[in-house]
């Protein structure tokens, strides 16, 4: 045994122990029901995971010999791809099924392509689905063995996404209690931007705000306590994290905005208005940025932009969060 | 000869709004007498009725018995069976089915399908377009003359308001009951949930309250300009509900339905993505459900409540929520879950026990909905006793329900239809 994987055992010993006092989390489907503690567990374990992808060999053997399915029923690059990284990261051996949701909805029935896979004895489902509850659904319709990881469902929730964001945060912030934090952008249609307001809110984030046009912020948003801007310049105005959500294509062509020229205007990241955030500001994004439409390239590339992180930071959430729902 | 005498019920009068102990004379199908003339009878069966409340049969202005087409999904039998447990002897059957009712032919399908395997009166609406397409007018002249009483374009919209205006001004012709679901399609935008903060938590597209309102003013306006017996079926939100009651005092002859269930749930209950929530038009907030409770209180005129009936096969339900079908399956509750709301306090029963009886008749423009001497005999008697609605007893082949499990505490005991004893408490074993 080399010098490297007796390192790697005796970090998973600590690991171990950790995950087990974690039995609640076999389906991964939405922050809003975890507890604060839990949340902190996931975000420390991945800290511990962070580590992995610098190290030469860059694997731990957690989830040897456990199938992982990506379930795919939208299209997805990055998702899909640190869902991978994460899961070959923990030795699992990982198959990805991208379904054509066209052709399933006029023939086979969810449930039917659940029944399927299932035959062929998986333990995992990752899934993304463009209908909303779609993950929950899964969740309570496959058999008892199988966890479930939401990788985005409709507009609702993409909680390692969130999961990841809070991560970053953490990062460059000590503390949650004494920030600000703005979304900006396409809330309605942002599965982001529900699971961010859950993952700060039970992080006890004093102020989240949501920036948008009315055409793009859900009625009576309020409710999930957050404070809502028409106008960027209030809603960011010192903040210390900005984090800007991507301007659908099909948005541009529709009656949600006039066009990319006022957006980039009205909600665009310009680089005048990185002076108004507070001296610690950093500027979020989960990708794919749409240079000159939410976010100016001098932006996504300046040095309190964050983005490529959080892609890292992707990894080590998602195999954090893959490891405590395969746990026995 | 074919005689029943139900002695000493308490017998509800939704006209006159009392209840009183009374007798009640049927003889070959017909009330013979009520209280003091009910002595005119030879050797009557006697249904002894001192403890229970005798109502005139309901009334039901919205059911989807599924047949012809649908007969996976219920039967036209079954449903019946249904309907006759909760007190119904008459339905409004919709024309949604598989062929759509919009030739004379198939309504001349439904009455017979409704004569060999139902105990229940029918009433067929026709289709108001073809196919339900919202453009092309259906034959009304030779759809009425076989036996529609009404037109309606179900769920699905107009083409355009021109169109509605024209299908308006032709039903009118041909002294049609038009019934109209409000909806704006383009502001409903395939929602699935009312548009508020339930949906935007759980991130359904919402219907606003306001496609609903805007479609009811379109229609009171074009109503005004064609003169058509308008009802307006299903309605889900104070706003709509505002429109229609001023409309009224205005002294429009509008008539409109509320669904049962819409009087028990709001927007919360599709927490959880509970796709049996999954209603359309969709469940609202708190002080929708609370201004639709009032309006019963009020007790409005021209107003009735009907079950919205939709059974569904098991898959309907089972997918993530904007996937699923909408509707449930509600008619065997209508009667219990209406003296739910008598016995909250809402309503006073012979005004409650109106909007299933006299008001659907009335605005059917039938002469029945009340017992009394000379008419059929449809009658419903009932009792205040606890029970628990339970899968096996349900009665519809739909297990769309979300009531599974409520109790309740007034039961039908018996249901007269015709003069006929067409359901018996004691000889189903429940």
């Amino acid at each position: 045994m080399g010098e490297e994987d007796k390192k790697q055992d005796a970090d998973l010993e600590i690991d171990s122990k950790k995950i087990i006092s974690q039995k609640d989390l076999r389906h991964f489907i939405d922050i809003e029901y975890l507890s604060k503690d839990l949340v902190i567990d996931i975000l420390d374990l991945a800290e511990s995971f962070a580590g992995v992808s610098g190290q030469p060999v860059k694997k731990v053997p957690l989830l040897r010999g456990k199938t992982i399915v990506n379930l795919f029923f939208e299209s997805s690059t990055r998702t899909r791809t640190t869902f991978e990284l994460a899961a070959k990261r923990l030795s699992a051996d990982i198959l990805n099924i991208n379904v054509d949701y066209s052709a399933t909805k006029k023939g086979e029935s969810l449930l039917d392509t659940l029944k399927n896979l299932e035959a062929m004895h998986c333990d995992m489902f990752i899934v993304r689905h463009p209908s909303s509850g779609a993950a929950k659904f899964i969740s309570e319709n496959v058999s008892p063995d199988i966890s479930v990881i939401n990788a985005g469902d409709g507009r609702h929730s993409h909680p390692t996404q969130a999961m990841l964001d809070v991560f970053t945060i953490r990062k460059y912030f000590n503390n949650f209690k004494n920030i600000k934090v703005a979304i900006v952008g396409d809330i309605l249609h942002s599965r982001v931007a529900r699971s961010l307001i859950h993952a700060l809110r039970i992080l006890e984030v004093p102020e989240i705000r949501l920036v948008a046009p009315k055409t793009l912020m859900p009625v009576d948003i309020e409710d999930m306590g957050v404070k809502t801007y028409v106008n960027m310049d209030l809603g960011i105005s010192d903040c210390n994290v900005v984090i800007m959500l991507r301007l659908q294509n099909e948005r541009m062509n529709s009656s949600f905005i006039p066009d990319i020229h006022e957006y980039y205007k009205l909600y665009g990241f310009s680089p005048e208005r990185l002076e108004m955030l507070s001296p610690d500001g950093i500027v979020m994004h989960p990708g794919p940025v749409n240079r000159g439409v939410e976010m100016s390239s001098e932006v996504a590339d300046c040095e309190r932009s964050v983005i490529l992180q959080q892609v890292s930071n992707g990894i080590a959430v998602r195999m954090a969060i893959l490891s405590l729902s395969m746990q026995p | 000869m074919n005689e029943i005498l139900i002695k000493s019920g308490q017998v509800i009068n939704p006209l006159v709004k009392i209840v009183e102990k009374l007798d009640i004379a049927i003889k070959d199908g017909i009330v013979v007498g009520v209280g003091n003339n009910a002595n005119v009878l030879e050797n009557p069966k006697i249904i002894d009725a001192s403890d229970c409340y005798v109502s005139p049969g309901l009334i039901d202005l919205a059911v989807r018995f599924r047949e012809p087409g649908l007969e996976q999904e219920a039967t036209v039998e079954r449903e019946s069976k249904a309907a006759i447990s909760s007190g119904v002897t008459t339905v409004c059957y919709m024309p949604d089915t598989q062929p759509v009712i919009d030739t004379p032919g198939q309504v001349k399908l439904v009455q017979n399908i409704f004569n060999q395997s139902s105990d229940c009166k029918v009433y067929p609406l026709a289709a108001l377009t073809r196919n339900l397409n919202g453009d092309q007018l259906s034959s009304m002249m030779e759809l009425r003359q076989a036996g529609a009483i009404g037109v309606t374009n179900c769920l699905y919209p107009m083409k355009t308001p021109l169109v509605l205006r024209r299908a308006m001004e032709y039903a009118a012709g041909q002294d049609l009951i038009f019934f109209y679901q409000p909806l704006n399609h383009s502001l409903s935008n395939n929602g699935c949930a009312h548009e508020g903060k339930v949906a935007t938590r759980l991130g359904l597209t919402g219907i606003p309250s306001a496609a609903e309102a805007s479609a009811v003013a379109e229609a009171i306006e074009l109503m005004k300009l064609t003169n058509v017996k308008l009802h307006l079926c299903r309605i889900s939100s104070f706003d709509s509900l505002s429109l229609i009651l001023d409309a009224q005092k205005s002294g429009l002859d509008i008539s409109f339905d509320i669904a049962i269930h819409q009087l028990f749930f709001t927007e919360e209950s599709l927490n959880g993505y509970n796709t049996m929530a999954h209603v359309q038009p969709p469940y609202r907030t708190e002080e929708d459900l609370t201004k639709l409770r009032d309006a019963l209180e009020i007790g409005r005129n021209n107003m009735a409540i009907c079950s919205d009936h939709q059974p569904h096969n098991q898959d309907a339900k089972k997918a993530p929520f904007p996937e699923t079908q909408s509707g449930i399956s509600t008619i065997q509750l209508l009667l219990p879950l209406l003296l739910e709301i008598v016995n909250d306090g809402i309503s006073d029963l012979p005004s409650a026990i109106s909007k299933v009886t006299y008001d659907p008749a009335k605005i059917l423009g039938l002469n029945s909905g009340i017992i009394k001497e000379g008419l059929d005999a449809d009658i419903c008697i009932f009792r205040k006793n606890k029970w628990k609605f339970t899968i096996d007893k349900n009665l519809s082949s739909g297990e769309n329900s979300p009531f599974f499990g409520r109790e309740f505490n007034n039961r039908v005991e018996k249901t007269i239809c015709r003069g006929k004893i067409v359901f018996d408490i004691n000889e189903l074993n429940l």
